[in-house]
């Protein structure tokens, strides 16, 4: 099992992301030997897992490059009996001359994650015109297995399409996520989703060598099982296998739970908070205890904390776009079923068919 | 938009053929963060969710 990690070091950003949900932004950094003592502390508790992934979060982590070297070091010197590997989400803007050198050096047990809004024009107007900072190349050539993640905001949503081909033309795989705050019940909105995915979907079928984006190829077979919809199961780790430590070296479930990004009206409450396996369907919102669908909803725990105070109720507008996107899916991967596209068991074909039948009946 | 049409419907309903296999027979859906993970958190989780945002491009230490 798989375990992540991460650090906080820096809560300061270079850029100011339209859509950012870290409201609470400082100065404030993480000393090493905040740092040290976490590692010595969760290395010290690593039986049962087989990989320690430790995410190098900020703001923007690269701003504390000198510690990240440090970090890296200190493992690399006194965890060298544990299987681990280390990770950095950015923004890209830093990372060039000494820094692109010493992550090649270090690529053999240290990857990043880019974030890539898309086109230069969608890109630069979610991201503070950053994207002539970016060295795109150096990212597409050394991380070709890891996605870009790319928001979409409500300005440029009507561009959904053109950003993610423009990201595979670039040699990119695509995480693409809705941002907070985009309105759902407008059926403006809506409408402009529903045509950039139609469009989308149209590319893959046309291009099945392309590993479509992950809105539309997230999974949803599961629903295909019997008696899947008696239970409810956590989806992350967070809590258990994930955990957080913000710049003063305090634990959180995940990133959403540190003050940075919490409503301040929902402040984590450590002992309030408890993450529990199966989750008891009683504690779920009355519309998701009916849900036909919801051994496929990614919902997220902490995004649920920050919006609604309560791990297990989802905000609704949430819940527009989750089964819109899954009404989508089951389109798409109906289309790519039928054109013989999918390499599947004869069990999972079967689970997968029988969910998109029910996705059909229960989504509009 | 998305909404299959009655015949394609009808179409995979025909392919179902093997009886319905419970979730206990062996599919473990219990925490799983490297294979179910939906890949759209829909608030930007930024690469912070375990396995899902990270692709093992990296290889392990060891």
């Amino acid at each position: 099992m798989e375990r992540c990690i991460t650090l906080i070091l820096t809560q300061a950003c270079n850029l100011k992301c339209t859509y950012c949900y870290e409201h609470q932004k400082s100065y404030k950094i993480m000393s090493f030997e905040t740092a040290k003592m976490i590692l010595d502390n969760e290395f010290s508790k690593s039986e049962g897992y087989d990989l320690t992934q430790i995410d190098l979060f900020g703001g923007e982590p690269f701003l504390e490059f000198d510690l990240i070297k440090k970090i890296t070091e200190y493992v690399e010197q006194n965890f060298s009996n544990y299987n681990y590997r280390l990770f950095a989400s950015t923004n890209g803007t830093l990372v060039h001359g000494d820094v692109q050198k010493w992550l090649l050096e270090k690529r053999c047990i240290f990857s990043c994650g880019l974030s890539l809004d898309g086109t230069r024009n969608m890109h630069n107007t979610n991201r503070s015109n950053s994207f002539d900072s970016i060295d795109l190349d150096f990212f597409a050539s050394n991380y070709p297995n890891q996605t870009v993640k790319m928001t979409i905001s409500v300005e440029t949503l009507p561009h959904l399409y053109d950003g993610v081909v423009f990201c595979h033309e670039k040699g990119f795989k695509v995480a693409c996520n809705l941002a907070f705050g985009i309105d759902w019940s407008d059926p403006k909105n809506m409408t402009v989703l529903e045509e950039q995915l139609m469009l989308l979907i149209d590319y893959y079928i046309k291009n099945p060598s392309i590993e479509p984006c992950t809105m539309l190829n997230g999974e949803i077979a599961q629903l295909g099982y019997e008696g899947i919809d008696e239970k409810c199961v956590k989806w992350c780790g967070a809590g258990t296998h994930m955990r957080t430590y913000d710049v003063d070296g305090k634990y959180y479930p995940c990133q959403f739970f540190t003050p940075m990004s919490t409503n301040s009206n929902h402040k984590y409450d450590n002992q309030a908070v408890v993450f529990e396996q199966n989750i008891p369907i009683e504690k779920l919102d009355k519309k998701c205890q009916i849900c036909k669908v919801r051994a496929a909803c990614p919902f997220c725990y902490g995004s649920n904390y920050a919006n609604t105070g309560n791990l297990y109720i989802q905000d609704d507008n949430i819940c527009k776009l989750t089964q819109k996107i899954l009404l989508a899916r089951s389109y798409f991967k109906a289309l790519q079923w039928k054109n013989g596209q999918l390499d599947l068991t004869e069990e999972k074909e079967q689970a997968l068919l029988r969910s998109i039948l029910l996705i059909q009946e229960n989504l509009k | 938009m998305f909404k299959l049409l009655e015949e394609f419907k009808e179409l995979i309903a025909s392919k179902i053929t093997s009886k319905q296999l419970a979730v206990a027979g062996g599919v473990n859906f219990a925490y799983s963060c490297t294979s179910l993970c939906a890949n759209d958190c829909s608030g930007g989780c930024e690469g912070s969710c375990g396995s899902y945002c990270k692709q093992n491009s990296a290889p392990a230490s060891r």
